[in-house]
């Protein structure tokens, strides 16, 4: 009886939102404050406000380059941040991931003779992005006996696609230390 | 001898009523290193969520500003630490709308923050809708 209780596991609900720390990797708190720190930086960047004022420019998302040598899912990254700025209501976004999706889509009504030709869309009305937004994750990784301490930095910049221009950029910086607690912290 | 008894099970009842007496309020006052002490009475204490009552006593805004970027609000105020001991905590700051409905509260989440013994922590904050009329920082260890 005491060895089944003791083998029994339980699972808990807990806040997507809340602190994680079970280890010193990347992970869903470092995503969330690197997001809301890139969010809120952006959206208060005098220029961008200034462009955002009267009309919601179009803008797509590069894949964030990961620097780091861990394994990381950085389109989680982007993904936040852009749920973020298109909830806002400040830009619109184009879905690059999904051009080739939209295009079997596009010749599946043109040419399969199933769709009604007055219903099909129409080609050549997309978009085009006014802007791109960009960056990487990188990090420093040191180790000593006792101690691991890990520097993350992640970049992100927004740049104006025809004239090139760098419209906005930030950091983010993270550290995190891992080691045997000392005393009188 | 049955009074003698009665007595020493007297004796015994009142001394394991204030063991236990004892007892409760050590576990009361060593979650909150610190014994209770009066809610924060300054000027911005309506933007602290004071759900956590022993957090929300040892911490205060000691400044704060507020201003429109476009359409969204962005403030920026300075968590003060009251006490002379470090704080480990978490803070997260909710946006609320004309109405008092949160924004989104899940889409913000909750910072780690050490704050040695008196010591102050500018913290900047951008609404993330229009709709937000104030805020409330929120605490919790």
């Amino acid at each position: 009886m005491w060895g089944l209780v003791g083998c029994a596991s339980t699972t808990q609900y807990k806040d997507p939102t809340g602190v994680e720390n079970t280890s010193i990797d990347f992970g869903s708190t470092d995503l969330q404050m690197i997001a809301e720190k890139m969010v809120d930086s952006l959206l208060s960047f005098p220029p961008v406000v200034q462009v955002t004022a009267q009309r919601r420019p179009v803008m797509f998302v590069e894949r964030i380059k990961n620097k780091t040598s861990e394994h990381i899912d950085t389109e989680s990254i982007t993904d936040t941040i852009s749920t973020k700025i298109l909830r806002s209501g400040k830009f619109r976004f184009v879905d690059m991931d999904r051009i080739n999706a939209v295009r079997e889509q596009a010749q599946f009504q043109k040419e399969s003779g199933m769709v009604n030709q007055e219903t099909t869309m129409a080609m050549g009305r997309q978009i085009g992005a006014e802007y791109m937004l960009y960056g990487n994750l990188s990090s420093i990784v040191k180790r000593t006996s006792s101690k691991k301490d890990v520097y993350y930095k992640f970049t992100l910049k927004l740049m104006h696609l025809e004239s090139g221009i760098l419209e906005w950029q930030d950091e983010k910086e993270i550290r995190k230390v891992k080691g045997r607690s000392t005393f009188g912290r | 001898m049955v009074r003698e008894s009665s007595v020493i099970v007297g004796t015994l009842t009142c001394l394991l009523l204030w063991v236990l007496l004892v007892t409760t309020t050590g576990c009361i006052t060593s979650g909150t290193t610190g014994t209770l002490e009066e809610s924060p009475s300054g000027e911005f204490s309506e933007y602290i969520d004071a759900s956590n009552i022993f957090l929300s006593s040892k911490l205060s805004i000691e400044s704060m500003a507020m201003r429109d970027v476009g359409d969204l609000k962005q403030v920026q105020f300075v968590l003060h630490n009251r006490r002379h001991t470090t704080q480990d905590f978490e803070y997260k700051v909710v946006w609320y709308d004309g109405d008092g409905f949160a924004i989104d509260p899940d889409s913000r989440p909750w910072n780690p923050l050490t704050m040695r013994g008196k010591d102050s922590h500018p913290i900047t904050a951008t609404s993330p809708r229009a709709s937000a009329t104030t805020f409330k920082v929120h605490l919790k260890k």
